[in-house]
């Protein structure tokens, strides 16, 4: 189908899109719809004196004329002025051609991140229900840089007291963890803010999370093992892992973070 | 005498057939040929090394200059910050809006992004009593009173069958702007982005229009 075919077809449908909302929640999702749209330049009141909050709308001219495809490339040269730049904003709008910052179009990239999460937790609480290492590791795959299936992996091993698989599954955690600080603080260095401090914030930040997981794993094994043989040996893990906590907030040079101190 | 002679004319007839059927051109040509296969066979596996190696490296080196966007699972890869997700949650329940799941995720670029998935098959309702701005402020006080570092929020619906519909997404700025008053809904919608692919793609197959 057209792209501006499309077009159309979604001003046009967006209280069909949203008809299984209760009214009140279609009211509202219908409004930032119609906002959106005027405020990219794609609809305008009919009357222009009147509030557009409650105007009756239709397609700007620079909509018409660019849904017409009468100006496709080089819209400045072709209609230049004000009308021209309004033509190129709503083309940049539906060919992703605009000055979006990176990150912003990332984030509204992020439906397939959630249904990633969705599916990788599916099968690591079906791991944790059934004892079975393997779909934990199918979750970890699902979502291979989220250490908190790493950690839900690791709290398993300790839970069945296999000592050289919690190093290795620590490790990569741990590896997952550094990338991930490493990685942030090269993005955040263009900022000229971005000092120390921050290097040490995100840091202990990242550090926290990671233990945050691991001990939320551990409570549950613990809940689950608690007549077990492990029990007191899962317990003593929770009481490591927060001591890592504190050591995070300390200068003590085993804090994986005192490189930045 | 006679026997050696014969033996003799039949080695010659024998060294000139052979020596007739090495054409001293056709060889050269065969040699040519087989170097330049093995040549082309050469250069051609270079070529498509070259290639595989250009197209794995290729989308990091865009993504590093801004030309395309990084990509959503890797820069949200992260484990989601529990107690902020949480609270978020409790901010939906808090307002009485059913059906809403929150993950706040850590980024790459620095900060935190938080999902709100909006489910219809999850029974997703009552945002229509708080009203929008409600849930804006309560965006930003959650992340204000939490000393969380949400920089980026999407807002991502889902229909009864879990399909997404749309994504809409802001940066925290602009909806802590909108909820001091310092900016317009309109001007906030400004800042918003929003993809409705999938919304496209049902009317597609629903068959609603034509080509």
């Amino acid at each position: 189908m057209h792209l501006r075919k499309k077009l159309l077809i979604i001003l046009a449908s967006f209280s069909i899109l949203l008809s299984g909302c209760e009214d009140s929640d279609s009211d509202i999702f219908v409004d930032l719809a119609l906002d959106w749209a005027h405020e990219k330049g794609l609809l305008a009141c009919t009357d222009p004196n009147a509030d557009p909050k409650v105007c009756e709308s239709e397609p700007t001219t620079a909509l018409t004329v660019w849904l017409a495809g009468e100006v496709v490339d080089g819209v400045a040269d072709q209609v230049p002025g004000v009308m021209g730049e309004s033509i190129q904003a709503i083309s940049d709008i539906f060919t992703d051609d605009d000055d979006m910052d990176p990150g912003a179009e990332a984030v509204l990239d992020t439906a397939k991140v959630a249904k990633d999460i969705s599916a990788a937790d599916a099968l690591a609480a079906e791991g944790f229900d059934n004892n079975d290492p393997e779909k934990i590791q199918a979750a970890i795959d699902t979502r291979p840089n989220d250490w908190a299936y790493q950690e839900q992996l690791w709290a398993y091993y300790a839970a069945n007291r296999d000592e050289a698989k919690m190093g290795d599954v620590s490790n990569q955690s741990d590896g997952l963890v550094i990338d991930h600080v490493n990685a942030t603080i090269e993005a955040e260095l263009e900022d000229p803010e971005f000092d120390d401090a921050k290097q040490l914030a995100i840091c202990k930040n990242t550090f926290l999370n990671q233990y945050l997981q691991r001990e939320a794993a551990l409570v549950a094994q613990v809940d689950k093992e608690v007549q077990g043989p492990n029990f007191e040996f899962l317990v003593a893990q929770i009481e490591l892992v927060r001591n890592k906590m504190d050591l995070l907030n300390s200068n003590d040079p085993r804090s994986p973070c005192a490189v930045y101190h | 005498m006679s026997f050696d002679s014969d033996q003799l004319a039949a080695e010659k007839i024998t060294t000139a057939m052979t020596n007739s059927d090495k054409d001293p051109e056709s060889d050269n040509k065969k040699g040519r040929a087989g170097r330049l296969l093995s040549g082309c066979f050469k250069y051609g596996l270079i070529a498509i090394a070259l290639l595989v190696a250009l197209s794995l490296i290729l989308p990091s080196i865009l993504r590093s200059l801004n030309v395309i966007p990084p990509d959503a699972r890797v820069l949200y890869g992260g484990a989601p910050d529990l107690a902020a997700s949480q609270d978020l949650e409790e901010l939906f329940l808090d307002l009485n809006v059913t059906g809403v799941d929150v993950i706040v995720l850590p980024s790459q670029l620095g900060g935190q992004a938080a999902i709100i998935t909006m489910d219809e098959s999850k029974q997703f309702g009552g945002l229509g009593g708080p009203g929008f701005e409600q849930m804006v402020n309560g965006l930003v006080s959650v992340n204000e009173q939490g000393d969380y570092d949400i920089r980026a929020v999407s807002m991502i619906y889902l229909d009864e069958s879990g399909s997404q519909l749309f994504t809409m997404a802001t940066d925290m700025q602009s909806l802590s702007d909108y909820s001091a008053g310092r900016i317009s809904r309109s001007e906030l919608m400004g800042n918003v982005g929003l993809d409705a692919g999938s919304f496209l793609d049902a009317l597609d197959l629903s068959g609603e229009l034509g080509n």
